[in-house]
Order: structure tokens, then sequence, then C-alpha cells
């Protein structure tokens, strides 16, 4: 302490009358305390709570605990990012995708055999006419029925839209064969019945490849257009008229078709000339 | 003063024994937070917290023979007081720059009154008047080591303080209070009377 202050306060004196001083009771002031008290009676009983709960733990305990679950919760999170397993053990699978029609193309195909085959084939041999003779034998000789059912009207098969429809499923809509390949001289190896639904694993122009279940064992075969239809669509009329109405078509072609007159040459009696110069010449 | 039925009346949470409590020690509580507080208003609430929390801690205290009711409210009046004043941190962390240095001023004017201001006969208004317009970490420990005894090292204790913090704030609080008591005397006389 600077010398210029002087420190005049008797503090016994002092201490003495401040404990000594009273402050008048008043009522008031009870009541006071007792709004007070009953305010906070629940914040009390709260931190009461709260001030009991006391963790004893050692800083040495509570440190590894800590740092532990911190490494714990790292290692977690990497593991969510790192695959361990063994490729070993990792499975390929093969996925073959089946074969897709492609309709555009199979429209090409028909449309340029339109020109080259007229007639449509028939099972029937026709009796020999003088005007139909050459027409009748080529088509005996050399129709098969891959070549064949091509005419004007019905030359377009119509394929609905892959996209559309569910493009594999073909149903059946009359009972029919399963052959082994694409060609109805090869061997039937099963039967369709109608109202039964095959997944096309291949086509061809003419045929389906399905796999069916026969005696138990799994094969697979052909079954001919003519006999199912896409999910959605109706059998192509080109493939009815070929396999169950034949006679008609051949009938109806042939009322539509007048027959080819040639010229006749006359006989030598009839013109009464026998010269050798005269001899008609074979066309 | 208090017998162990009025003990366990508290304890049993009474209020008419509660009420009788606090009407007996009222005047010394009410004088001891007059004391902490800064103002008269501060002191009455000073003294509902006080007393609220001292009965909660009266369910907690273990009970011997010669346990002391009175002693046991004024003591924990005095640190709830503390803890009050210490709580409200926007007055209480206020730096002094006090300095004990300046001298006392004395006139020697001969038509003046120049009666030596004689704090030690100042009155109990004038006396807690000056304590409540100390800062109040200067006010806390004038009341603990000079008021209610207690070793400086305790006090510091009490504030949560080093020694050397308490030491100074001791020395700074002494002179402020007797130029608060010189200037409130002063003021005092110098009031015009109705």
């Amino acid at each position: 302490m600077s010398s210029h202050y002087s420190y005049d306060i008797d503090e016994r004196n002092l201490r003495t009358k401040l404990k000594g001083s009273e402050t008048p009771y008043a009522e008031d002031i009870w009541l006071k305390f007792e709004t007070y008290q009953q305010t906070h009676q629940k914040q009390q009983s709260i931190d009461d709570v709260v001030k009991k709960i006391s963790f004893t733990i050692n800083r040495n305990v509570i440190l590894p605990i800590v740092f532990g679950s911190i490494i714990i919760a790292f290692s977690l999170l990497l593991f969510n990012f790192i695959n361990i397993k063994p490729q070993s053990n990792l499975k390929t699978v093969i996925v073959i995708n089946d074969v897709k029609a492609q309709p555009k193309k199979i429209e090409q195909k028909i449309l340029t055999l339109k020109p080259k085959i007229a007639l449509a084939t028939t099972n029937k041999i026709e009796t020999a006419t003088s005007s139909n003779t050459v027409a009748v034998i080529t088509k005996s000789l050399i129709a098969t029925p891959t070549l064949a059912i091509v005419t004007s009207t019905v030359a377009k098969i119509i394929v609905a839209d892959p996209i559309k429809t569910n493009t594999n499923l073909w149903n059946v809509v009359e009972s029919g064969k399963i052959y082994e390949s694409p060609n109805i001289a090869s061997t039937i190896v099963g039967n369709t019945s109608s109202k039964e639904s095959y997944n096309a694993l291949e086509e061809t122009v003419y045929f389906i490849k399905v796999a069916f279940i026969n005696n138990g064992s799994q094969k697979t075969g052909y079954i001919r257009k003519g006999t199912i239809a896409k999910n959605g669509q109706t059998p192509s009329t080109v493939f009815l008229r070929h396999t169950t109405d034949l006679n008609n078509t051949a009938s109806a072609k042939k009322k539509d078709k007048k027959a080819e007159s040639l010229e006749s040459i006359k006989a030598p009696s009839l013109l009464g000339v026998s010269s050798e110069a005269n001899e008609p010449e074979l066309k | 003063m208090f017998s162990g039925e009025t003990l366990s009346a508290l304890l049993k949470d009474d209020k008419a024994v509660q009420k009788q409590v606090f009407e007996i020690l009222f005047s010394k509580l009410a004088g001891i937070c007059n004391r902490y507080s800064k103002s008269q208003a501060q002191a009455n609430e000073v003294l509902n917290v006080a007393f609220n929390n001292c009965l909660h801690k009266l369910f907690k205290q273990r009970q011997t023979d010669n346990f002391d009711l009175e002693k046991f409210f004024e003591t924990n009046t005095i640190l709830e007081c503390v803890d009050f004043v210490r709580a409200v941190r926007s007055e209480y962390y206020v730096s002094s720059t006090v300095y004990a240095t300046t001298s006392v001023e004395k006139t020697f004017d001969l038509f003046e009154d120049n009666r030596y201001i004689d704090v030690n006969n100042a009155n109990n208004e004038v006396l807690i008047k000056s304590l409540q317009q100390m800062v109040p970490s200067q006010r806390l420990i004038f009341n603990l080591h000079v008021i209610d005894g207690y070793s400086l090292s305790e006090a510091a204790q009490i504030v949560d303080a080093s020694q050397e913090t308490a030491k100074s704030n001791l020395e700074k609080a002494r002179f402020n209070l007797q130029k608060n008591i010189e200037k409130n005397i002063k003021s005092i006389k110098n009031e015009q009377p109705l």
C-alpha cells in the first residue's frame, strides 16, 4: 500500500456492526418464497436426479475405451468399401440371350421370292392337259415346302413389333408336331397341343426352335409357325392356308387362271397335201 | 436453538415448520444476502434461492448429535450468495483498474465544514450501501475474509481464485470501501432536509 493512503476502517467494529444488523420480517416475504418454491420444485427434482448420476471411472479406463471405439468405428466404415472375399468363390454366370426375330429381314426375303414362284404347290398330281403340261410337271418336281407359299396377296408376313409384345412367347393355336430339325421331313420328336405356350430359342423363316420336356427329359425341337402364333398376335394367314386349306387354294387358283391356249396345227390328212415341202415344223 | 423435532419436521417437508424456521432465521440471512448483493432486489432473490437450496441440502446432510441448524443455514447461505453473484458473469468478470495510491483530500477552508469523516461511526445503511457499490469480486472477498472470518486461502478457494488474486482484490476492496463510505457520508450530509 502507498504511504498516501491510510486505511482508517476498524474492521472489528465493522464486523460486529454488519453481523448485528437485522432486517424486519414481513409476511409477504414468506409468500414470495412460497411462490418461488412451487415454481422451482420440479426443476429441483430433475436437477437432483441429474446430479445423482455420477460416473466414478478412472481416466485410465475411459481413454482406452474412447479411442478403441473411435478406431472400431473407422474400421467398420472402411470395411463397407473394401471387399475381402476370395475370387475363387465367385461364380461366373453366363447368360445366353435368346435369338430374337428380325422381322424386317424376313420380309425382305419373302418379297424377293415373289417373282420367282408364281403358283402354290399341291400334293396332288394334276392330270396332264395340252395347255398345262409343262407347268404341272415343273411344279411336281421342284416343289418343296421350304420354297412354297408365296402369293401376291399374302406375301407379307405380319410380324409384331418385338418391343411392344413378349417376343419370345408363342402360343399353340392348333395341335401339331415338333420336328428334330427345321424340316417336315425330319424326325418327329414330340407333339404340341392347343393352348400351350413355348418360348422361342431360335427362329427361322418357317419354324421356331423351342425347348420342351418329353418323358421327363428336356429336349429341343422345331415347331412350324403355321400352328403357333406369337403372343398377342394371330397366326400368319399364309401358313394357315398352306397347312389346312391346300385344296381350296389350288382349286381357287385353278378357277382364277385360264388355260393357256396354243395354236394347233392341222393334221396332214385334213389338209390334203402330202408333199415333203409342206411338212409342218415343230415349234 | 432448534430442537431435533424441528429438524425431523423439516426433513418431512413440513411447511409450517419451514415457515417458523424462516421467520426465526430471516434477519440474519437477509443481512448476509444484503452484504453480498449489489441491491435490495437482488438480495431478496438470493434469499429465496439460498433458503430453498438449504432445505434441499438438508435432506442429503448427515445429521449428527451436535448438528447446528442455524450455522448450517448461515454457512450454506453464504455459499449460495457467492455462487449467485459469480453466476452473473457479465457483472462478475469486470476488470477493476483501481489502485490504492490516491491521497485523501483535506480542505483547510475555515468557512466549510471540514469535520473529519469518521468512517467507523457510519451507520449500517451507509456501510451496506458502500459494500453494495463495490465490484462483485472485491465485495465477495471482503465479506468472506473480513466480515465472515474465512482465511484468505479459504476465501480464495470459495471464489475459485488464486491466493494472490484474492489478496489483490482484498486490498482494492478495503480502499474502495473507505472511499465509498466517505462518499456516502458526504452525500447524506449534503442532502437537503425535507
